[in-house]
């Protein structure tokens, strides 16, 4: 009788010591989430990526040869900081930084990005791929393209930013015609990202 | 209450009331009951709100049921009846807690009472986990009185897989210990080690105690494998518009000044801290009140306004001023009687009109 409670207490311990070292375990790897998807870090860690996407959602459907069409049903979850809300016609690009993402998997070749522009305030924007200048943004017919040397990309995510050193001013300040306090600087239609031909 | 709200849910049904009563968090738990049929976690693509943010017990048993009625019933009604089941569950238990550590019926009487009509109480029947939460609680409570150290382990682990806050329960465990090792008069020294030594040597006390992080441990094991991250539920706390990473007291300072007069909110809790200090210092009840001081302290880490809420549901707080309102004289007690009674009834008319600044 003795024998027996003195084994069940034993078990008692190893049971308990199993469940304590799996504690520990567990929590260590929770502290630890680098095994989560890049979309998953980018929305709910970082808070970069300004809507939320499935894991691989950049690589899908935001690859190089696609573009992104900025309205309500269209393809917009590409996008990170400096951005205004949906609209019908577009998205503004808000203050002097807006940030968006492409996915390449081929870094041989040379990019070319077009963006389609509907309204553009006037001020002067420069583009950066992953912290290299592209070049500035100049719109022709409402559409700018600039070539993205190989060297500048990654394979993988890619952080475009679209920055200007104007002030930006809210909007209300620059146009009668509008009370928003929106301090816009473009209102973008589409970016495609695409390898040069 | 369903023929009392009548006219301002515009129903008569008793699905239809249910229906129109479980609003905000409730729609979630639905969600919930609905990706475990369908075994798929739903994610909101708006905005990233995602259901692994509410923890599986209580959507596990509804489900369960749900899929007994043929899914034929509502699963709000389905609901309704689980949660008032738990409900019950746990004013019997209260009841036989109040009986072994007060010894006195008024106290149980009261408590039941304010705890079937008083502030906050519809949402024990809503498909919310307060009423699993306060069932499992009290449960351990009592096992803890009767040092049936595996069987509050076993029911701290469902307690911890209802609600993360039920992890809380391990200090609950520790401070009792204490507090009986402090009053133990046949140890002549005590000292800090002596204290662990005995609580080490009782296998029982160990193991129990190691079991309630289980059902927390678990659902982290699982979100580890599904989306890579075991905190995921706190994570994805942000997408609600909540920080994680507030400073407690910060926001207690700016609730308490920030208008005047005070809020709802300012006044619940004043009213809180002073119902946790008669507890400790006057009950001495210490093990009864650490739960609700950790509590605060979590909830003010991402939202105050879930304090109030909170607090009705950890059992101990209602009990203390339950002590505090049976020491009162006739007419007081009759007074604050009917204003709680009246204060219900207002923040359950704000919950059916969709105001939730005071619940």
């Amino acid at each position: 009788m003795l024998d027996k409670k003195k084994i069940v207490s034993v078990l008692m311990y190893f049971v308990a010591a199993v469940l304590f070292c799996s504690y520990l375990i567990i929590l260590v790897r929770s502290l630890d989430s680098s095994n989560a998807s890049d979309e998953y870090r980018m929305f709910y860690k970082e808070h970069t990526l300004a809507f939320y996407l499935h894991d691989d959602g950049l690589k899908e459907e935001y690859c190089s040869g696609t573009e992104a069409v900025y309205l309500p049903d269209g393809k917009y979850r590409n996008l990170g900081e400096g951005w205004g809300p949906l609209g019908p016609n577009g998205i503004w690009t808000l203050d002097d930084n807006s940030t968006f993402y492409f996915y390449v998997d081929d870094t041989s070749a040379n990019q070319v990005i077009t963006i389609n522009c509907i309204d553009n305030v006037g001020y002067n924007n420069r583009l950066y791929v992953n912290g290299n200048p592209v070049g500035d943004i100049i719109f022709q017919d409402g559409v700018a393209s600039l070539e993205i040397s190989n060297t500048f990309l990654v394979e993988g995510i890619n952080v475009f930013l679209i920055h200007t050193d104007d002030d930006v001013l809210p909007i209300c300040e620059l146009r009668s015609e509008t009370e928003s306090q929106y301090a816009v600087n473009m209102l973008i239609y589409s970016i495609k990202l695409e390898a040069e031909s | 209450m369903v023929l009392f709200y009548s006219p301002y849910t515009r129903t008569t049904s008793f699905t239809g009331f249910c229906q129109r009563v479980n609003v905000y968090d409730s729609t979630w738990f639905k969600m919930y009951i609905n990706c475990i049929l369908d075994k798929f976690l739903y994610v909101d693509l708006n905005n990233g709100q995602a259901v692994w943010g509410f923890f599986p017990l209580m959507p596990l048993i509804v489900s369960f049921f749900w899929y007994l009625t043929g899914f034929k019933a509502d699963v709000y009604v389905v609901g309704f009846f689980i949660n008032s089941l738990f409900f019950m569950v746990s004013e019997y238990f209260a009841y036989k807690y109040i009986m072994l550590t007060r010894k006195k019926l008024d106290v149980a009487v009261f408590y039941i009472l304010f705890m079937t009509f008083g502030l906050y109480t519809f949402y024990f029947s809503l498909l919310y986990s307060e009423s699993l939460f306060l069932c499992l609680l009290t449960m351990c409570f009592y096992y803890l009185k009767r040092k049936k150290y595996l069987t509050v382990g076993i029911l701290g682990a469902l307690l911890s897989l209802t609600r993360h806050t039920g992890v809380i329960f391990v200090f609950t465990i520790l401070v009792s210990l204490i507090v009986d090792y402090k009053d133990d008069a046949t140890v002549l020294r005590k000292n800090p080690f002596d204290f662990v030594l005995r609580a080490v040597k009782n296998p029982h006390l160990v193991l129990g105690t190691c079991l309630v992080p289980l059902g927390l441990f678990s659902y982290m094991l699982f979100l580890l494998n599904y989306v890579n991250d075991g905190l995921a539920f706190v994570t994805v706390v942000c997408t609600w518009g909540r920080n994680v990473d507030n400073y407690p007291f910060e926001q207690f300072f700016n609730e308490f000044c920030g208008e005047f007069p005070p809020s709802f909110l300012s006044v619940a809790l004043v009213i809180v801290l002073f119902i946790i200090c008669y507890g400790v210092f006057d009950g001495k009840r210490y093990e009864e009140m650490i739960g609700p001081v950790i509590t605060i302290i979590l909830c003010a880490s991402t939202v105050l306004m879930s304090v109030p809420r909170a607090m009705i549901g950890c059992f101990t707080i209602v009990l203390t001023f339950t002590d505090m309102y049976c020491k009162l004289s006739k007419s007081s007690k009759v007074f604050i009687g009917v204003v709680v009674l009246l204060l219900e009834g207002v923040v359950f008319r704000e919950w059916i009109l969709l105001h939730p600044d005071l619940c």
